[in-house]
């Protein structure tokens, strides 16, 4: 394989990977304030 | 500065420095004469590897002051910079068996940098398994805590391993001076800056999420009683 090949998939492991990462932590970041909402709902009826 | 400037300063910044960084790399340094193109991987593998130190050595100061003030922030600041070390040291034995493969001609050899790199690979990635196994809080820390503090004793010794023993691995930045030209020094540290930025915002972001998460078992544990 050429230098340049190895040069492309290196880059492209770096960039994928850490933007794999971000997406991740933004979904579960998503995920964890829909269920804060929600338990703060069922909290807040449970009170009243 | 509002909380909005605050939590998007460092990821704009990145998405500014980042593309330069690249732009930099490919336009602007320089081929190396013996190794080609492919030593153009080292732009980013130095970045990942010195941020990677830097999540570690976070890990540790972390975990020392958890075990002395037992307080929730410094568990989310120990969690966050152990998985974001072990991300970024992941990406470095990649991108490093990448540049290996045309210059060693193979991927792994079982030089002092690589091992050591390695083992602290695997002494913070049983860290998180340690961590996702236990459910009680406290002891999570604890234990959490005491192994980042024992596991950073791998850091100097994967730095100092080029220098201390035989090893195959370039040593680029000596104490005498830096083996590289001018412009690539630039590039080094457009590079350097544009990860360590984008290190800031991805520690903040998850140091965040990780009390968001001790938030919502919380409300669980307000919920069951």
């Amino acid at each position: 394989m050429m230098k340049e090949t190895y040069l492309v998939i290196a880059y492209m492991a770096v960039w994928i990977g850490l933007s794999l990462y971000v997406a991740t932590l933004a979904q579960r970041q998503r995920k964890l304030a829909q269920r804060i909402d929600l338990l703060n709902k069922q909290l807040k009826s449970e009170e009243d | 500065m509002s909380t909005l400037n605050r939590t998007t300063l460092f990821p704009a910044l990145a998405a500014l420095l980042i593309p330069a960084a690249i732009g930099m790399v490919f336009f602007y340094a320089p081929l190396e004469r013996t190794m080609g193109s492919v030593q153009k991987i080292f732009y980013f593998h130095l970045p990942l590897a010195f941020s990677a130190f830097l999540s570690f050595t976070v890990a540790c100061i972390a975990g020392i002051m958890y075990l002395r003030k037992r307080q929730r922030i410094w568990d989310a600041r120990l969690a966050a910079s152990i998985e974001i070390g072990v991300v970024f040291t992941t990406l470095v034995l990649i991108t490093g068996s990448l540049w290996g493969k045309p210059i060693w001609n193979t991927y792994w050899t079982w030089d002092p940098r690589l091992t050591t790199s390695l083992i602290l690979w695997f002494i913070f990635a049983s860290c998180l398994i340690l961590r996702s196994a236990i459910d009680e809080e406290g002891k999570r820390a604890t234990f959490s805590a005491v192994m980042a503090i024992i596991g950073f004793i791998d850091v100097p010794i994967v730095f100092l391993s080029a220098r201390l023993w035989r090893s195959i691995h370039p040593t680029v930045i000596r104490t005498d001076s830096i083996g590289l030209e001018s412009s690539m020094i630039v590039t080094l540290l457009v590079s350097m800056t544009a990860m360590l930025i984008f290190w800031v915002g991805l520690y903040k972001f998850r140091v965040a999420l990780h009390l968001q998460e001790a938030k919502v078992n919380d409300l669980q544990t307000d919920g069951i009683r």
